[in-house]
């Protein structure tokens, strides 16, 4: 069953100027043209669908024939064109004056006559029965294609714009879900979603349940004033148009703004956007976007809000095991374990470290005592030389830590930073003697910040040393024992505040 | 831009699917499809205009994202170029 599609008087125009354009009827034309004695084509058609037949303006100097502007009987084969409206099928206009005939073929698509299709300066007798019926049965083929043509592309380009919408959405919820901290997925979300819509502003607002009053805190904004407010908007449930969407979870949608809810088993958020660039309204193809890509964005909050939940939970796990081995191990030690941490993560941050880089050495720093939880008070406060064998067991607390903290999936990026914490930059160090670069970027820093602990702590044999006394030391032995670049670090690190401030009075 | 017109051939296949779908944001391979230009040709024009500034890229693990640059000035120019014949 053939498709149809409706034909308006634009489309009536634009398959004519396809059919004058069309590269196969000029094949054709040059072919017929040998059995009809070179006549003159042309196509009469309405101006706009309406009034009067005349000769399409572009005939012939698309067809290049300029005999088409003087035409002969003109008048007469339009009248009887008008005659002929309602005939379907060809017809021929004698014209007696100058015995020739035109040859017409109605151009009939759907029931919608586009023109007619004329041959003039034929001599009748040409008009012979085999070419006449190959003409019209070409005509007829010619003008379906042309229509199949015209309907295709319409459909691409009303497909199109939705596909390319499509592609766009999936390529948002693969950037949007590369990444699983919170604070950068909303950023990233809010700019992605203003550029999508073309929009002004975009303002992410997340419920926070966990202070009272509950509220909807706006966590994320992309475009606005150059200068943002220096506190983020927080609206109660109800309370504005984004606390009425939270509330009723329903989109709003004007001319200047749209504001949908983020939809998980309970609303958990809006997205909200106001004024469209250059004038334009929102309209409901923005607002199917907006739900699409809220959708998707729910997934990726609700995941980001579950990891951090997660690293929450391994945090407390962490800080409570690392409470108990700080009191266990307190003798040892000058700085807390809150100053230590900050002394080390202050050295990642000049260094550069990646977040995750930084969450690694952050729970090493507070874990990194813990294969020595199997060793016996006595050798801690032993004031002789160890023996071999105390020796050894000693040497094996990185190995014994990393093996701990490795039986947690979520700590396995931490164990290489316990093992190698005491190997040295030459080489020389335990338990495997590695080198240089070789050693995790993490412990060559708990390396240098542990030394510093154990040198201003003092131990049973060796006395505190004051703060200029071990810095001195670790100067020493860059190089050999540690990165160079490490103790270039702890040193612009320790002379700042707030770092300068914790080692008062060392 | 140092010329007064769009650059010809493929380089103006890309910016002109941007100009005319100006809140497209896609991969390589997206615009590959919409452009008909093979997928390392697409990768390494991207590239390109993403280094000149014209389009914005959101790099991920897996991928990476092209949008139009958001710059004023950038896209005057370029729909100035645009509305500019092709010169060979």
């Amino acid at each position: 069953m053939e498709n149809k599609v409706l034909i308006s008087p634009l489309d009536e125009k634009k398959l004519l100027e396809h059919l004058l354009d069309n590269h196969e009827l000029r094949r054709q034309r040059i072919l017929f043209n040998r059995f009809l004695g070179n006549p003159i084509w042309w196509v009469a058609c309405r101006q706009n669908g309406r009034g009067k037949l005349a000769m399409h303006s572009k005939c012939a100097h698309i067809w290049s024939d300029p005999r088409a502007e003087s035409l002969s009987c003109k008048k007469q084969i339009l009248s009887a064109l008008a005659r002929h409206l309602k005939n379907p099928s060809p017809f021929q206009v004698e014209c007696r004056k100058h015995r020739l005939a035109t040859y017409c073929i109605p151009l009939i698509v759907q029931n919608t006559r586009l023109g007619v299709l004329c041959m003039s300066h034929i001599r009748p007798a040409m008009l012979r029965k085999a070419p006449v019926d190959l003409l019209n049965s070409t005509i007829r083929l010619l003008l379906t294609n042309i229509v199949r043509e015209y309907e295709l592309k319409r459909l691409s380009e009303s497909v199109r714009p939705r596909a390319i919408a499509l592609s766009t959405v999936h390529t948002v919820h693969r950037i949007i879900n590369s990444t699983l901290n919170l604070d950068e997925l909303v950023t990233r979300l809010a700019h992605l979603t203003a550029q999508v819509l073309r929009a002004k502003t975009c303002a992410i607002f997340l419920y926070n349940r966990a202070k009272v009053p509950h509220l909807l805190v706006e966590r994320a904004r992309a475009g606005g004033p150059a200068k943002p407010a220096k506190r983020k908007r927080a609206l109660r449930a109800g309370e504005g148009i984004e606390g009425r969407v939270f509330h009723t979870a329903k989109h709003v949608i004007r001319k200047n703004l749209i504001c949908v809810p983020l939809i998980d088993e309970d609303v958990i958020g809006v997205i909200s956007l106001n004024d469209k660039k250059e004038g334009a309204s929102f309209d409901i193809f923005d607002q199917e976007i907006l739900t699409t890509l809220a959708e998707e964005a729910v997934i990726a909050i609700k995941n980001a809000q579950l990891y951090e939940e997660q690293k929450k939970v391994t945090l407390g796990a962490i800080q409570s095991l690392a409470a108990i081995l700080g009191a266990r191990f307190a003798h040892t030690r000058r700085l807390t374990s809150d100053s230590l941490l900050k002394i080390t993560l202050a050295i990642a941050d000049y260094l550069k470290l990646s977040e995750e880089e930084k969450q690694a050495i952050h729970y090493a720093t507070l874990l990194k005592d813990a294969g020595k939880i199997g060793l016996p008070d006595e050798i801690f406060r032993k004031p002789s030389k160890l023996t071999g064998e105390e020796y050894q067991m000693v040497r094996q607390h990185p190995v014994k830590g990393a093996m701990i903290v490795q039986s947690f999936e979520s700590l396995k990026p931490v164990a290489p930073i316990i093992l190698y914490s005491h190997e040295n930059f030459d080489g020389t160090g335990y338990p495997q003697g590695l080198k240089g670069n070789a050693i995790p970027m993490g412990a060559r820093i708990l390396s240098v910040v542990n030394a510093f602990d154990a040198l201003v702590a003092g131990r049973p044999y060796k006395t505190r040393a004051t703060l200029i006394e071990a810095m001195h030391e670790l100067r020493q032995h860059r190089g050999t024992q540690f990165d160079p670049r490490v103790i270039e670090a702890f040193e612009h690190v320790i002379a700042r505040p707030p770092i300068a401030k914790l080692l008062t009075g060392i | 831009m140092a010329s007064d017109s769009l650059p010809t051939g493929d380089q103006a296949k890309v910016i002109r699917f941007f100009l005319d779908n100006p809140n497209s944001i896609d991969t390589p391979r997206g615009v590959s499809a919409w452009t008909n230009l093979s997928l390392p040709e697409c990768r390494r024009i991207l590239e390109e205009l993403a280094k000149k500034g014209i389009l914005l890229a959101y790099r991920t693990s897996s991928t990476v994202g092209y949008s139009l640059t958001e710059n004023k000035k950038i896209l005057q120019t370029l729909q100035k170029l645009a509305k500019k014949p092709h010169q060979k």
